[in-house]
């Protein structure tokens, strides 16, 4: 039995060290919704966030460490429709079983905010055809821009949800 | 066999940790819903936070564009002009009433005058 499951756990090492590896290029489909906090002249307020859809592509910059810098489209929807783009810069440590990310974003139509993005999440192999789910906590920070208030700034903390595709 | 089984929960270590992001996630979805529960919806962030034709002031409430164009501008304006221009016209009162007491002849110079008028 003691065989049997070491059989088993070095067969699961084995798609583990396959789900493992590195991708030279991946692509995301990611949704984030939560809330935003905006404040300025000493007040606060919260309200939701908008819906916000991302479609990145991320290119492998290092093995060890696990580096690879993302880019793509930004679009928000629900309340408003706002387009722009966002770049950064990718960690995967821990046999890429969590990530963190950092990097700018910036939305540039109809109005144009500046801000700064972070996140950390995690992510789940889908079968073996190279897809995966992930989740990641995000938060972005908007300091710069024509649509925002007068003297504020403002702060989105974001749940988001993402398939990727993994390339070779 | 047991350098397989350190190994094994090595490599299981990982997975420990995504459960724990996970569960982190979970809680910050649950901290965000109740956030959102609570949230102000009529309070402005963004100027495409308000209707058309409206913008967010600094207050966080959505004003008509004169309006904010006003609040602009009276927020801009200089606190010390009233000030400034108060303390100009005193001085320039100062100045009259200094140029008035010096027009106004002393008494000795009344008398010289009447002196030399007197004088054949």
């Amino acid at each position: 039995m003691i065989l049997a499951t070491l059989g088993g756990t070095a067969q699961a090492d084995g798609v583990a060290a396959k789900a493992d590896e590195l991708p030279l290029w991946d692509a995301e489909l990611r949704f984030g919704y939560g809330v935003s906090v905006g404040g300025g002249q000493g007040m606060t307020t919260t309200r939701t966030s908008p819906l916000t859809i991302t479609a990145v592509g991320a290119v492998a910059l290092s093995y060890e460490p696990a580096l690879a810098g993302w880019g793509g489209l930004v679009v928000e929807t629900l309340d408003r429709t706002a387009v722009g783009a966002t770049a950064g810069i990718r960690f995967t440590p821990m046999l890429r079983k969590i990530r963190l990310s950092a990097g700018g974003v910036a939305l540039v139509a109809p109005y144009t905010l500046y801000g700064g993005t972070a996140a950390a999440g995690t992510c789940f192999g889908l079968g073996d055809v190279g897809l995966r789910a992930c989740a990641d906590v995000q938060m972005t920070a908007y300091f710069a821009g024509d649509d925002l208030a007068p003297g504020s700034a403002i702060t989105q903390v974001q749940l988001v949800l993402g398939v990727a595709f993994d390339g070779p | 066999m047991a350098r397989d089984l350190r190994i094994a929960s090595r490599r299981r270590a990982p997975h420990v940790l995504a459960r724990l992001v996970t569960a982190g996630a979970l809680v910050a979805l649950g901290l965000l819903a109740l956030t959102a529960s609570g949230c102000n919806t009529t309070a402005c962030q963004r100027h495409s936070d308000c209707d058309p034709g409206l913008v967010c002031s600094a207050e966080s409430v959505c004003v008509d564009q004169p309006d904010a164009a006003i609040a602009g501008d009276a927020a801009d304006a200089d606190p010390t002009e009233g000030a400034d221009a108060a303390v100009d016209a005193m001085a320039a009162d100062a100045a009259l009433a200094d140029a008035a007491f010096d027009a106004v002849p002393t008494l000795d110079a009344v008398a010289a005058d009447a002196a030399v008028d007197a004088a054949p």
